[in-house]
């Protein structure tokens, strides 16, 4: 067999004994904190086994007193306690080595039957007498203490263990040992928790408080035993199971390391106190609960002082911690400022960068819009000059197309005309030729070089401004409340834009015309002015179609005998979206029609639409007239041919109707051209006259 | 015996629109012609503000009732929009 394999049995039969006898639990099984003893089969003598049992068993007592079934430990070790320290059993063999040989167990439960408590116990059953080592005994540790007679230095550690008060003069005392035993050796149990030992400590501490003068008395012996110890090293080597000892990995340097003290010079010193064979050692407690096991095993005059310490390092701890959480509270303020401080520099440096780029966005746009502006006035300068060489070309031929039939005419009558009428001829195309290059050079010089804007007065400017900045459209800028004619803001922007005439412009404005006209009458009496002309609204070609005769009849009642005195009926006609004006010569029974848009071939659409109009007004005048003048009004209508034309592409048919009209007004001859700047003028006197 | 005229109440007018249907309205003699106006305007979705009324060639007035102006029964109240033109 090899001899690892032997090693392996010894390691399981030790974990075995362990197990079932030594360190009994409930469940049968191996704590591993005992494998780890017995890897060096060397060291497992050398472990206070003794002290490790005891204490196992007692701490057990200890937390299940309660509930024996819960016991854990060699619980057998009791009744042999029992039997060392009475006389219950009868010492069958004295002297026997081990000691459980002496009794026979069995006779134990036999000589308890009487005694429910061991407090029953009659004094004289109890031995008050300490435990001695036997001559036998001596012998036998002897050999074994002399076989590892050169491991005899033991760790400062366990001193305050080698000596255990361990016999008293009456159980209770017993008892008590047994408790302080159990609090020595709190740290060798293994699986208690830190916490749970320390009540352990107070609850003892009550108990027997008194032990602890002796531990102090031990603790001043300490010197002493350690001299004696060193000194009489070969005497001690018949120690007790106690000097079952090792461990050399435990000579700590910040503890004087100590000899243990054999049994006998213990009892020497301290005659109030004995030693105990079975004194612990804390070398499987510092194993066990590294760190935890060493605080408790100092002394308490140390500690006191010590705790002082503690005390004075804590305050200054809490002083040093209160001042860092101050330092810390002010670092985070001046962070805080520090951040604010930086947001604030960020928020102003984007405001700038914002202003920045609006400043050269405007900028930009300012740039754009003033070249889009020069681009657009040198188009529109292109424009208008194209437009007046058209304009030009088109009056020409018009007048030539004028004298053409007549041309004709006289084509035809040349062959019977007499030499006389050939020289009136040709005076009269001398005539047209002159009249033809004045009127172009009239409309050269007159070509649209006026800014409407020119034009404009300042009041107007300002008036017009103000109600832009209003921006109402519909607002009346102008109105009438008894003929409930109104101009609106939208009618004077039509007007300055040279966008197209409103119904409500020419009706206002021929209301306008008509009251100066009226006031400018000559008056020879009290009665009204009579007028010369009067134009009619625009809509009374309208109202009369479709209307039942009588209606017609006081339509025109209303309408058209105030204007009987006049010679000059002017009907502005609104067909089609386009302005055209008829008019009635009284006088001359004529009725003449002015298109601003000459339809040069064909039939005149628009002087077609005013058939129904001049066929009733013709009606009802003969009829009204017909016994006081003598004269009757025809429908026949001339179109007439040197009526003033809007220009190409404009939209001033209404404003060229508005001139026609104010020469009848104003009594004057009527012109064959227009020019456009004419036509701006006559805008700007109508934004004044609503603007007054 | 004969029985006593009834007195008239109501007469009814037509008013008609370039381009538009004719409605044909029954007023009360003593209304303001203004509900005339607004029965018209709102029959058709118009804005009131927009359309003018004449009747015989002459604007009719918002206060204006229909005995005030002489209408009979079957008469043409000419309603027209404001037109731009060039």
């Amino acid at each position: 067999m090899k001899q690892q394999n032997v090693d392996d049995v010894v390691r399981l039969l030790c974990l075995y004994l362990c197990v079932m006898l030594l360190f009994s639990n409930k469940a049968n099984s191996v704590n591993w904190s005992y494998v780890h003893y017995m890897e060096d089969l060397e060291k497992v003598k050398e472990y206070d086994w003794a002290s490790a049992v005891s204490k196992y068993l007692l701490e057990s007592i200890h937390k299940n007193h309660r509930d024996i079934s819960q016991l854990k430990g060699s619980s057998i070790l009791l009744l042999y306690f029992l039997c060392e320290h009475t006389n219950l059993v009868e010492v069958k063999t004295a002297n026997r080595v081990p000691r459980l040989l002496k009794w026979k167990i069995s006779d134990l439960r036999k000589s308890l039957k009487d005694f429910t408590h061991l407090s029953q116990l009659a004094d004289d059953k109890v031995h008050n007498t300490n435990l001695e080592e036997t001559a036998d005994e001596k012998k036998i540790f002897g050999a074994l203490c002399a076989i590892d007679g050169g491991k005899r230095e033991f760790s400062g550690q366990q001193q305050h263990e080698e000596v255990q008060p361990m016999l008293t003069d009456n159980d209770t005392e017993a008892t008590a040992a047994l408790v302080l035993l159990g609090k020595k050796e709190d740290e060798i149990c293994e699986e208690e928790e830190q916490q749970k030992y320390e009540i352990h400590v107070g609850e003892e501490d009550e108990i027997c408080g008194h032990h602890g003068d002796e531990v102090q008395v031990f603790a001043e012996q300490k010197q002493n035993e350690v001299k004696v110890c060193t000194e009489q090293e070969k005497d001690k080597v018949e120690g007790n199971l106690s000097n079952l000892y090792g461990l050399n990995d435990f000579n700590s340097s910040s503890q004087p390391s100590l000899h243990l003290d054999s049994f006998g010079t213990t009892q020497e010193t301290d005659s109030g106190t004995t030693l105990v064979p079975n004194t612990l050692s804390t070398e499987e407690a510092q194993e066990t609960d590294s760190g935890t096991t060493l605080v408790p095993n100092t002394l308490e005059q140390p500690s006191d002082h010590a705790m002082e310490v503690i005390d004075k390092l804590k305050k200054q701890i809490e002083t040093l911690q209160q001042e860092k959480k101050n330092l810390e509270i002010e670092n985070m303020e001046i962070r805080q400022k520090n951040e604010e401080a930086l947001q604030s520099h960020k928020d102003e440096i984007e405001k700038l960068n914002s202003k920045l780029e609006e400043a050269q966005g405007t900028n930009e746009v300012h740039q754009v819009t003033q070249q889009a502006t020069a681009n657009k006035i040198k188009r529109l300068q292109k424009e208008k000059e194209e437009l007046e060489n058209k304009l030009l070309s088109i009056i020409v031929h018009q007048v030539t197309q004028d004298y053409a039939p007549k041309i004709d005419a006289e084509g035809k009558a040349k062959k019977q005309e007499s030499p006389t009428s050939r020289i009136l001829r040709v005076k009269e195309r001398d005539d047209r030729k002159k009249e033809k290059e004045s009127k172009a050079r009239k409309l050269k010089r007159l070509g649209g070089q006026i800014d409407m804007t020119e034009l404009i007065n300042t009041n107007a400017w300002a008036k017009i401004q103000q109600l832009w900045k209003e921006g109402k459209a519909n607002a009346a800028v102008w109105h009438v409340a008894s003929q409930i004619l109104c101009v609106e803001v939208s009618d004077i922007q039509n007007l300055l834009f040279e966008d197209p005439l409103s119904s409500r412009v020419m009706d206002s404005y021929a209301y306008v015309l008509m009251q100066d006209h009226l006031g400018a009458q000559p008056r020879f009496d009290l009665s009204t002015p009579q007028p010369k002309s009067f134009i009619f609204p625009h809509y009374l070609r309208l109202v009369i179609e479709n209307k039942s005769a009588k209606q017609v009849n006081q339509t025109l009642q209303k309408q058209v005998d105030k204007a009987l005195p006049a010679r000059f009926f002017l009907f502005s006609i609104l067909f089609q979206a386009h302005w055209t004006l008829l008019v009635l010569d009284k006088e001359q029974c004529k009725w003449k029609f002015y298109n601003p848009l000459r339809i040069r071939h064909g039939t005149d659409g628009y002087c077609g639409a005013t058939d129904n109009l001049r066929k009733v007004i013709a009606e009802y005048i003969n009829s009204q007239t017909r016994q006081m003048l003598n004269i009757k009004i025809t429908e026949e209508v001339e179109i007439v041919k040197n009526s003033p034309q809007q220009s190409s592409g404009s939209v001033d048919c209404g404003i060229v109707v508005i001139s026609i009209i104010m020469k009848y007004m104003m009594n004057e001859s009527q012109t064959s051209a227009i020019t456009t700047d004419e036509c701006r003028k006559i805008r700007a006197d109508l934004i004044h006259t609503f603007l007054k | 015996m004969p029985e006593p005229k009834k007195e008239k109440t109501h007469v009814t007018v037509k008013v008609q629109r370039q381009h538009a249907v004719d409605v044909f309205i029954r007023v009360r003699l003593d209304l303001p012609l203004r509900e005339l106006k607004l029965a018209y305007c709102n029959r058709l979705g118009l804005d009131c503000d927009a359309v003018r009324f004449t009747y015989n060639g002459s604007r009719i007035h918002d206060h204006e009732t229909v005995s005030d102006l002489k209408m009979e029964d079957g008469d043409v109240v000419d309603a027209w929009y404001d037109v731009l033109s060039g």
